[in-house]
């Protein structure tokens, strides 16, 4: 087996996915068992979703190893939808729904292939103005303004 | 009251002028939403979850009923039309039945998986009616040794079941049943896997993961796939009615499929992808013309599409009569039935009798109604399918970052979104079901809870699964449910 045709991918996500285990029975380590729950206490499923996915996830990575990479994967698209939903969670309370959805769909839609920039700022803006609308009226769904136009 | 009489009840409710245009918004919503490629059913009721949680109880189980059939119906549409399933039930529907449409057929398809879905829908919620009430009987003899056992059941089923390997299930499985224990330990209140952070404290809400999962996940495959990116859309050609040769070959299939789908649905034995292939294989077996199934056979569409709905009607009877949600979808409308303090379970038919009479009652109206409005519309929503996919996804996660936001008014949700949503992504980049996940979500805390109540009743005695004979049943049902895939997997063409 080649270091190119290892798949480095999957190798990576099964040690994620022990990494996550491992971090989870660290966690089980810090909760306090009571005498009284000893048969089974507040820690014991934390210990099985360790171990289910410290065994999985090296399943996963000792099968990568044994198996090429699959092909035709892009990681700037994903990437922009993370950055998007990363804004939204981070200026959502500073500048209000509408330009958050509006960061949103441009970012998706560029993300998705897009290149017409004016075409989605103007699709954006309207199905925020509209989606704001129906769930602010319609609903009694109280969505923020933003900080900054208060 | 027997269960007609009651059935009759819920139909009085349900068909008041009010609460037939809730049944229509519902169908509606959902045919709307599910048409869109990439979202199943699941994600259509976790998207309206937060919208329903404004209206009276009576009123979103109607709108919930349509919706149910209503994104099964869509999603049939987009299988068939753009060959992409929006759940694992569909997946023998996208293969047959686009083959169809691209030789031209994908009229008569369209008809057939309608009509069959009307028959399974019908036929299997009758039996939901009739089913339900005696499974009430049984589940009054459980005690917390056999629902842990159910759901260890519940649990393997579902991991090994879905998806292409035994360990991609499971891990799917601990990643939900590690995100369901987030939160207070109801029993000791130790806080467990919060990091510190207070908004962890209440748990994780099902909207926020199911969200993350389904959409942003979808939207980051979509994105990362050139080739997704660039689907054709089969045009529709000619009458929509289907021919006297295409019924002949349509209503056994039909019939075969929803006996083969309720059963699957109604025991915790591996939700609706089973019986779609067992169809498949059977008509394919049965069938004059096998040499037609792979090129677009009809039979191949009819019998897996009936088997499919008759098996989402199976599921409801554990849901409504056990409180045990054995598919994705289920287990949102389990998190619906609780936003209104309900516990689905043997006492919901006690304490809350009309309203789940109603929601059957409704299931039964949505389905004539899709079968009535959409069939001849079915022009109209394919238009939805031509809407530019970055439009499209960019909606859709507008969509799912106000339905998540308005779950608890929180950006801190919205960063959990963006956490899920990259989970999401991997386990679509890498071939994990993502089923297992939201099921161990929801019944990873329940089976904790069922556990540490059976070893406190038997002061702590670990024989009492052993010794309780159907809890010891189920044990060797989910042991053989493991073992049963690595030995027979049936694999299609």
């Amino acid at each position: 087996m080649t270091a190119q045709s290892r798949n480095w991918p999957e190798l990576l996500l099964g040690l994620g996915i022990v990494l996550a285990g491992a971090i989870i029975g660290w966690q089980a380590t810090s909760v306090k068992v009571a005498p009284i729950y000893a048969k089974v206490g507040p820690a014991a499923f934390l210990w099985f979703a360790a171990a289910l996915l410290i065994g999985c996830g090296l399943i996963v990575a000792w099968r990568a190893a044994a198996r090429p990479a699959g092909q035709g994967f892009e990681l700037r698209g994903p990437m922009e939808i993370l950055l998007a939903l990363g804004l939204a969670a981070g200026l959502i309370n500073l500048i209000g729904f509408i330009p958050v959805a509006i960061l949103v769909f441009v970012l998706t839609s560029h993300a998705l292939g897009s290149t017409q920039i004016v075409r989605d700022i103007i699709a954006g803006l309207i199905l925020s103005i509209v989606a704001y609308l129906v769930f602010a009226m319609a609903l009694g769904l109280r969505l923020p303004l933003g900080e900054v136009f208060a | 009251m027997s269960a007609l009489e009651q059935l009759l009840g819920g139909f009085a409710t349900a068909l008041t002028l009010q609460n037939l245009g809730w049944s229509l918004l519902g169908v509606s919503l959902g045919t709307f939403i599910g048409i869109l490629p990439g979202i199943g059913p699941a994600l259509t009721i976790a998207l309206l979850l937060p919208i329903t949680g404004y209206l009276d109880p009576t009123a979103a189980f109607i709108m919930f009923g349509g919706l149910y059939y209503g994104a099964m119906y869509g999603s049939s549409t987009t299988s068939i039309l753009l060959n992409t399933p929006g759940e694992s039930g569909s997946i023998i529907t996208a293969i047959e039945g686009n083959l169809m449409a691209r030789s031209g057929r994908g009229a008569p398809a369209l008809a057939t998986a309608a009509i069959g879905s009307f028959v399974a829908g019908t036929i299997g919620t009758l039996l939901l009616t009739f089913c339900a009430p005696l499974v009430v009987k049984l589940a009054i003899a459980f005690g917390p040794a056999e629902y842990f056992a159910l759901m260890i059941l519940a649990f393997t089923t579902a991991s090994a079941m879905l998806g292409s390997h035994i360990y991609k299930g499971l891990t799917a499985l601990a990643i939900g049943i590690a995100m369901g224990l987030i939160g207070i330990d109801e029993l000791t209140g130790q806080a467990r896997l919060a990091f510190g952070y207070p908004q962890l404290l209440d748990g994780v809400d099902l909207v926020v993961v199911a969200v993350g999962l389904f959409a942003v996940g979808e939207a980051m495959h979509v994105a990362s796939r050139r080739d997704l990116r660039e689907v054709t859309v089969e045009t529709v050609k000619g009458s929509l009615w289907m021919s006297r040769e295409d019924w002949r070959r349509s209503w056994k299939p039909w019939l075969r499929g929803t006996a083969l789908g309720f059963p699957f649905g109604a025991l915790p034995a591996g939700g609706t992808e089973i019986p779609t292939f067992l169809s498949y294989f059977f008509e394919k077996k049965l069938s004059k013309r096998p040499r037609e199934f792979g090129t677009g056979a009809i039979e191949g569409v009819a019998g897996p599409e009936a088997a499919n709905n008759s098996a989402v009607a199976g599921v409801l009877v554990p849901l409504l009569s056990l409180g045990l949600p054995t598919s994705a979808t289920a287990a949102i409308l389990l998190v619906a039935f609780q936003q209104y303090g309900l516990q689905p379970g043997p006492q919901l038919f006690e304490a809350s009798g009309p309203l789940v009479w109603t929601l059957i009652a409704s299931l039964f109206i949505g389905n004539a109604m899709l079968l009535v409005l959409n069939l001849p519309l079915v022009g109209v929503w394919v238009k939805l399918l031509s809407i530019p996919q970055p439009l499209l996804y960019g909606g859709i996660l507008v969509f799912s970052t106000l339905g998540v936001y308005s779950v608890n008014r929180s950006a801190f949700d919205l960063g959990l979104l963006f956490i899920t949503g990259f989970i999401g992504y991997l386990m679509r980049r890498f071939e994990f079901p993502v089923a297992p996940c939201i099921i161990g979500l929801i019944l990873g805390p329940l089976a904790e809870q069922n556990l540490r109540r059976a070893l406190s009743i038997s002061q702590g005695d670990w024989s009492v699964f052993v010794t309780h004979p159907i809890a010891l049943i189920l044990f060797i049902l989910a042991a053989t449910m493991l073992v049963l895939p690595v030995l027979w997997r049936p694999k299609v063409n």
